[in-house]
């Protein structure tokens, strides 16, 4: 091998996993596959082999390399899984291979390759979905992934929010120890839908987390994400949204609280393809220790998009000289008349405002938190759900309390 | 001696402000600092307070016998200091409520009371926020964040009358304020005087002097206390300026 420097370790790294996945591979699909399904899974997998982990190298992935992150690790295969529940905890579809013989329409996460890769590597451990579930009712619907440790669980997921519905669904992304959650979950809004879609990541020691969600919102539909991410070894949340149809909307907004070694990538993708849509873009990102923020965010309005109004705000604080943010907002236009804004701080707490209130007797501590507490009232304050607030809250004051017993 | 300061010299970005300041106060006694511009006056407020920048060079500060120069703020706020801000600074996102909530709480345990309740705490701020004409409005708004002039001062004495310092310092309380607006924050201030509770007042102008009566009245010109006296000492300064103070200090 003729390559130098750092490349050679990073490439001889990448090769060490892929040569240990390969084998691991063979003996699933000698469990898992069969006659029908074999050809399909070998093919993709010859495909992800290809085009390798993503990494450095790819345009979205610059600032989160993969490949380099998990070059040492070696993960069991796990048949992928997930399960869709009701609000009353009685499962809807219980997804497994298996019992599944699905329509597969995950479609190609965006323009380039970003996720290509990582999607066959889902498609070569089942040729399907595991859940394809139209929602049809009002109401609250629970999306788990079963992932064990020292695994990779990579599940497709694929729900419609049937006319006129309006529904909220809560995504748990569990990822035990040392385990790779690798989820893709697409998401039709129909006509007149809603969709409050809440994301809670827990991610245990060494977990790497690549989520992908991937909407397409038709005329008159609303989909809305809220995210709470303290990251892992690698903690990813790749969305893409298509604003389809007229008045189409689409509201994302990311809490991300990093402390330690995390890593938690926020990467948006969101295309306006019709008139008078609507999409808002908010990130507010807490970075201690020595943790490290990326967000990239694309608005991408379509010639034909008019009206178009598309906000995208990113805020950080850095709380040590060792945090990390990466922020990269884009906008690219081709309609004439829209309206559209971006921006991204980056900063500090404000020692005008420690002061005062530390001149009231609030320790340092308890004024940080209140400082940074109020950094993100506004995120939180539009969250209507009153157990996904509460959780979110407990996650908070955790993640305050933390950051405190090691300032002090 | 409720606050005993002697041979205060303090430094700012490389430069001496305060040059040797001497101040007695005892307890429940109004004081009036009163200087020209430039004079050190502020410096006075925040080094008292704690604020980080300000260098004591040499001299000493004691509060009840305690040396708080080397103190935390919130430990000198715990031992009963007070600062009513020139500027009281907005905070957005931080809510009136909340923040009297925690800051009445810090102090009460530093000075090893118990915690009040949410109900207890509701009913101490209606107590006090009546007599001040704080709205229900202000309290529900972040710290300081769109309000007025007037508002935000007589936001300051409602935080003082519900932290209930041994020690009240206030830094141009009367600047940008309007007529009716400074009889406010002075009727709230003198209702707040009591015997175990004193003022260092630093104004500019005697104006502040007429609603809240001093006893004692200082001039502070070129980072030192120049020359003491009663009330009388405020009107001889309104009448005269500060000329002769700056050309003695120089």
């Amino acid at each position: 091998m003729s390559v130098i420097g750092a490349d050679k370790t990073e490439e001889l790294d990448t090769g060490s996993f892929i040569d240990t996945i390969s084998d691991i591979h063979a003996a699933y699909l000698q469990e898992n596959g069969n006659q029908t399904t074999d050809l399909s899974m070998k093919e993709s997998f010859s495909k992800f082999l290809a085009q390798g982990l993503p990494g450095k190298k790819d345009e979205y992935w610059k600032y989160t390399d993969l490949g380099k992150a998990i070059s040492k690790k070696s993960f069991n295969l796990q048949s992928p899984k997930s399960l869709l529940c009701a609000d009353n905890g009685e499962a809807i579809e219980e997804g497994a291979v298996q019992n599944a013989s699905k329509e597969d329409v995950v479609v190609p996460l965006k323009e380039g390759s970003d996720g290509n890769s990582l999607l066959d590597l889902s498609r070569s451990l089942s040729d399907c979905a595991v859940i394809n579930h139209e929602i049809s009712e009002n109401g609250r619907y629970i999306l788990t992934h079963n992932t064990y440790e020292n695994s990779l669980n990579s599940p497709r997921v694929v729900l419609k929010v049937k006319n006129g519905v309006e529904a909220t669904l809560i995504e748990e992304l569990d990822c035990p120890d040392n385990s790779w959650l690798n989820s893709f979950v697409t998401i039709e809004v129909e006509a007149n839908g809603k969709l409050t879609h809440y994301v809670k990541s827990k991610q245990e020691t060494g977990s790497v987390l690549t989520s992908h969600i991937n909407v397409g919102v038709q005329e008159d539909g609303l989909y809305r994400a809220f995210w709470l991410n303290k990251g892992g070894k690698i903690g990813r949340n790749s969305v893409s949204i298509r604003l389809k149809g007229r008045r189409a909307e689409s509201h994302l907004t990311a809490l991300n609280l990093l402390k330690n070694n995390n890593h938690q990538d926020s990467t948006f993708y969101v295309r306006h393809d019709a008139e008078d849509t609507h999409s808002t873009q908010t990130v507010k990102n807490i970075a201690a220790d020595k943790g490290r923020v990326v967000f990239q965010g694309k608005t991408f309005v379509e010639k034909d998009a008019q009206k178009t109004d598309a906000r995208q705000l990113c805020k950080s604080v850095l709380l040590s000289r060792t945090a990390e943010i990466d922020a990269k907002p884009e906008l690219e236009i081709y309609a004439d008349d829209v309206q559209c804004a971006h921006g991204a701080t980056c900063g500090e707490l404000d020692e005008q405002s420690l002061f005062y209130l530390r001149s009231r007797g609030l320790n340092d501590n308890q004024a940080r938190a209140l400082l940074l507490r109020a950094f993100i009232e506004d995120v939180i304050e539009n969250i209507s759900d009153e157990n996904i607030l509460n959780a979110y809250e407990a996650n908070l004051d955790s993640f305050l309390a933390d950051i405190n017993s090691d300032a002090g | 001696m409720l606050l005993s300061i002697k041979d205060l010299a303090v430094e700012v970005d490389g430069k001496i402000i305060l040059n040797g300041l001497s101040l007695d106060i005892k307890s429940g006694e109004v004081h009036a600092v009163m200087g020209p511009n430039g004079a050190g006056k502020s410096t006075l407020s925040y080094v008292l307070a704690g604020k980080p920048g300000y260098e004591v060079v040499s001299g000493s500060a004691e509060l009840d016998g305690v040396d708080i120069l080397s103190l935390e703020p919130e430990e000198r706020a715990a031992l009963g200091l007070f600062l009513a801000y020139q500027y009281p600074v907005e905070i957005p996102g931080v809510n009136m409520t909340t923040f009297l909530k925690v800051a009445v709480n810090a102090l009460r345990k530093a000075r090893g009371q118990d915690e009040l309740n949410s109900l207890d705490m509701l009913k101490l701020i209606k107590k006090k926020q009546q007599s001040l004409g704080i709205s229900d409005d202000m309290l529900k708004r972040s710290v300081n964040t769109g309000f007025s002039g007037g508002e935000k001062k007589r936001n300051e004495v409602f935080q003082m009358a519900m932290l209930e310092p041994k020690l009240a310092i206030m830094d141009e309380t009367d600047s940008g304020l309007d007529i009716d607006a400074l009889k406010a924050v002075s009727d709230g201030v003198n209702a707040l005087r009591a015997e175990d509770r004193s003022f260092l007042i630093i104004t500019h102008y005697q104006r502040l002097l007429d609603y809240i009566k001093p006893d004692i009245v200082h001039v502070l010109s070129g980072g030192k206390i120049v020359r003491t006296g009663g009330p009388e000492l405020a009107l001889e300064l309104e009448n005269k300026g500060y000329a002769e103070f700056i050309e003695d200090a120089a």
